[in-house]
């Protein structure tokens, strides 16, 4: 289920929304009470591309489109905030190796990454921090026509930013791991039932409305399904645990809905 | 105890089951390729939109002349009557379509004739000439007008000089043959 175009100069797109709202206040990983309200709701639209030159080197960019907002305590009162806009536009550049065997695929990946200061910071709770970041992951994938698994871990390095946004660095894990039940030769038409794991942490950072950073793991379900060279894909982050730096609104949970296509 | 026999029992056959390989039935006017790594949907797109504008195919068959089985790992390549088979561009194809092909599957008719120490078979509705280099079934002889079904290793035609015969492995043959002749070899 690698949904990049492998062939050499394919090319693809891919729409997705990432929306995430919460209302609980952490502290370290208690909750605590809330009586001024505070609370974040973040919607972001990426917009994503890929072009393949050989199988073995891509490159990917994508770029957000943000639309938030959050109740933050700011001198003791309680100040709704938003923001919106373009977000930082991320470029990578991806290194594969492929191992093709009779009856399953499988590629290591590689991934630099660079992340622009595309989004402004203008906002009272800005859609971009301001800053230059680097990145790297280093994934793992294994397919058979009935089983999928696809395993990366990434590093970023955030560079401090405008307004005093200076975020930690972060370290990620995904895992998702699931079988296809159905595929029709015929239509080329089909759909595969997936879990996945997300384990972040992110260093002791700042914002414009106090600390950033902590450590989370969630968990879900994820329902991809392909009609030729369409893609459509939904994903669903329950958080199992969550550790904040300091007192901060919890990362609450995720909905991901994405449409792709590739020629 | 005995549940868990059941399901070691049920996940056994069911490798079995996976691990078994289904005999390559080619029809008339096709050729199979097993391609190596070609288990996705994406796979089977790309596959198809690299080899769907090739000259040789019948765009009737499978809507465009392919047909790609991510079960079997194969392609299947409808070709339109009395066409050549282009085997290298085929296995140019699919390779930069990401994948690696890994033997041909073929129908041919015609004469066996000994050239020299070659065996050679000249399909009579294409005029493509094979080098037969072994027999998985029966023996047959120069002289002997055969139908066959044969395959090769694909690896072989990514060096082999233009319009020099493709080395093939009779795997069966088809019924319409006629085997008399001198005896081979």
């Amino acid at each position: 289920m690698d949904m990049a175009p492998r062939w050499d100069g394919g090319w693809g797109l891919q729409v997705r929304n990432e929306f995430r709202s919460s209302n609980k206040l952490l502290s370290g990983d208690s909750k605590r009470a809330n009586p001024q309200g505070r609370k974040r709701r973040v919607n972001t639209t990426w917009l994503e591309g890929v072009y393949t030159f050989v199988r073995e080197v891509r490159v990917t960019a994508k770029i957000p489109w943000v639309e938030q907002s959050r109740v933050s305590v700011v001198s003791g009162s309680a100040v709704k905030q938003t923001g919106s806009g373009l977000g930082d536009a991320i470029l990578g550049l991806q290194l594969k190796h492929y191992i093709n065997r009779e009856a399953s695929t499988a590629n290591f990946g590689l991934t630099p990454s660079l992340r622009f200061p595309t989004g402004s910071t203008s906002d009272a709770y800005p859609v971009g921090d301001g800053s230059w970041d680097v990145g790297v992951s280093a994934s793992f994938s294994h397919e058979t026509t009935f089983l999928y698994q696809f395993y990366d871990l990434s590093y970023w390095h955030n560079s401090k930013g405008k307004r005093g946004i200076d975020r930690g660095d972060e370290v990620g894990l995904d895992v998702n791991v699931g079988v296809r039940p159905y595929h029709d030769n015929r239509h080329n038409l089909g759909f595969f039932l997936m879990a996945d794991l997300s384990a972040r942490y992110e260093g002791h950072g700042e914002d414009t409305a106090g600390t950033t950073g902590g450590k989370r793991v969630s968990l879900g379900p994820i329902f991809v399904g392909y009609w030729n060279n369409l893609m459509l894909r939904f994903d669903v982050k329950f958080p199992v645990y969550q550790r904040v730096w300091g007192s901060q609104v919890a990362h609450g949970t995720e909905f991901n809905a994405g449409l792709g296509v590739v020629f | 105890m005995k549940t868990t026999m059941v399901v070691a029992a049920a996940l056994l056959a069911s490798q079995v089951a996976l691990g078994e390989e289904l005999p390559v039935v080619v029809e008339e006017n096709q050729t199979v390729v097993q391609v190596n790594g070609m288990v996705c949907s994406f796979c089977a797109y790309g596959a198809d939109k690299a080899l769907s504008d090739l000259d040789c195919l019948d765009a009737a068959d499978f809507g465009n002349g392919v047909f790609v089985d991510i079960d079997t790992h194969r392609i299947t390549l409808a070709l339109r009557p009395g066409e050549k088979i282009p085997f290298r561009e085929i296995y140019k194809r699919i390779e930069k379509s990401g994948y690696d092909p890994l033997t041909f599957y073929l129908r041919a008719e015609g004469r066996l004739e000994r050239v020299g120490e070659k065996l050679l078979l000249t399909d009579s509705k294409s005029g493509q000439l094979f080098s037969v280099a072994a027999f998985d079934s029966v023996p047959l002889a120069a002289g002997a007008v055969v139908r066959v079904q044969a395959h090769f290793d694909a690896e072989q035609v990514s060096e082999l000089p233009e319009g020099e015969a493709v080395e093939i492995t009779i795997g069966r043959v088809l019924s319409g043959s006629s085997m008399t002749g001198q005896k081979s070899g």
